[in-house]
């Protein structure tokens, strides 16, 4: 699993719990690889393939590449929290 | 607390796809989702030491599935920080009505499957976060 990290908050204009959704432009697809994305935060395992926020700006990122969709979106609270409580 | 965002989301998910309309070149296009939780499993993730919850999912459109892509998809959390935790969805869909059906897709299926399931990630993380801030 490949992760990397963000360079920071001003990158991405917003509070950090919806960091994720402003990766890239929104609503324009763009081609992405992975070394273009070494300095961005948050776990991307899709090796190639297209970049995607939905109109909704904020919420979730996600990613598609043909029929495979991964989309992923953070919280923050400690994964014991979420998990068990 | 993760089972029951998830049920809450696919509750979410159905009532917004209730209302899903997607423009496509200026056809307004409607789908309704149902989603359903198929099994819940626990066993180790790649990037924590310890296991984590994967849950793997289903969703068609309610109303003429066949004209709709089918998605098959697993759900699962792990920490990334100490204070964060990372809502992961991956899935497959099938286009419908085979060659035509890829044809379809390429116009408007696959954008049904990516609304759908953005809507239903970022309703996930915002259940969760509005219940663990209580």
């Amino acid at each position: 699993m490949l992760r990397a990290v963000y360079p920071d908050k001003s990158w991405t204009g917003g509070t950090s719990e919806h960091r994720a959704a402003r990766i890239g432009d929104s609503n324009d697809p763009a081609t992405f690889t992975l070394p273009e994305l070494s300095s961005v935060k948050r776990c991307v395992p899709a090796i190639q393939g297209k970049f995607f926020t939905s109109p909704d700006a904020e919420g979730a990122t996600l990613m598609s590449k043909g029929r495979e969709i991964h989309c992923y979106d953070y919280v923050n609270h400690p994964y014991e929290q979420v998990a068990t409580r | 607390m993760f089972q029951s965002a998830t049920k809450a989301a696919a509750s979410r998910a159905q009532s917004i796809a209730s209302e899903l309309q997607i423009d496509m070149g200026g056809i307004r296009i409607e789908a309704d989702i149902r989603v359903s939780v198929k099994n819940i499993e626990v066993k180790d993730h790649e990037v924590m030491s310890g296991p984590a919850p994967r849950l793997h999912l289903e969703w068609e459109a309610a109303r003429l599935p066949r004209l709709f892509p089918l998605m098959k998809a697993d759900l699962s959390i792990y920490p990334i920080t100490a204070t964060e935790t990372q809502l992961d969805f991956n899935g497959l869909y099938e286009p419908p009505l085979g060659p035509l059906g890829k044809a379809l897709n390429a116009m408007v299926g696959h954008r049904i499957a990516e609304v759908s399931v953005h809507r239903f990630v970022s309703d996930l993380a915002g259940y969760l976060r509005k219940t663990l801030a209580r």
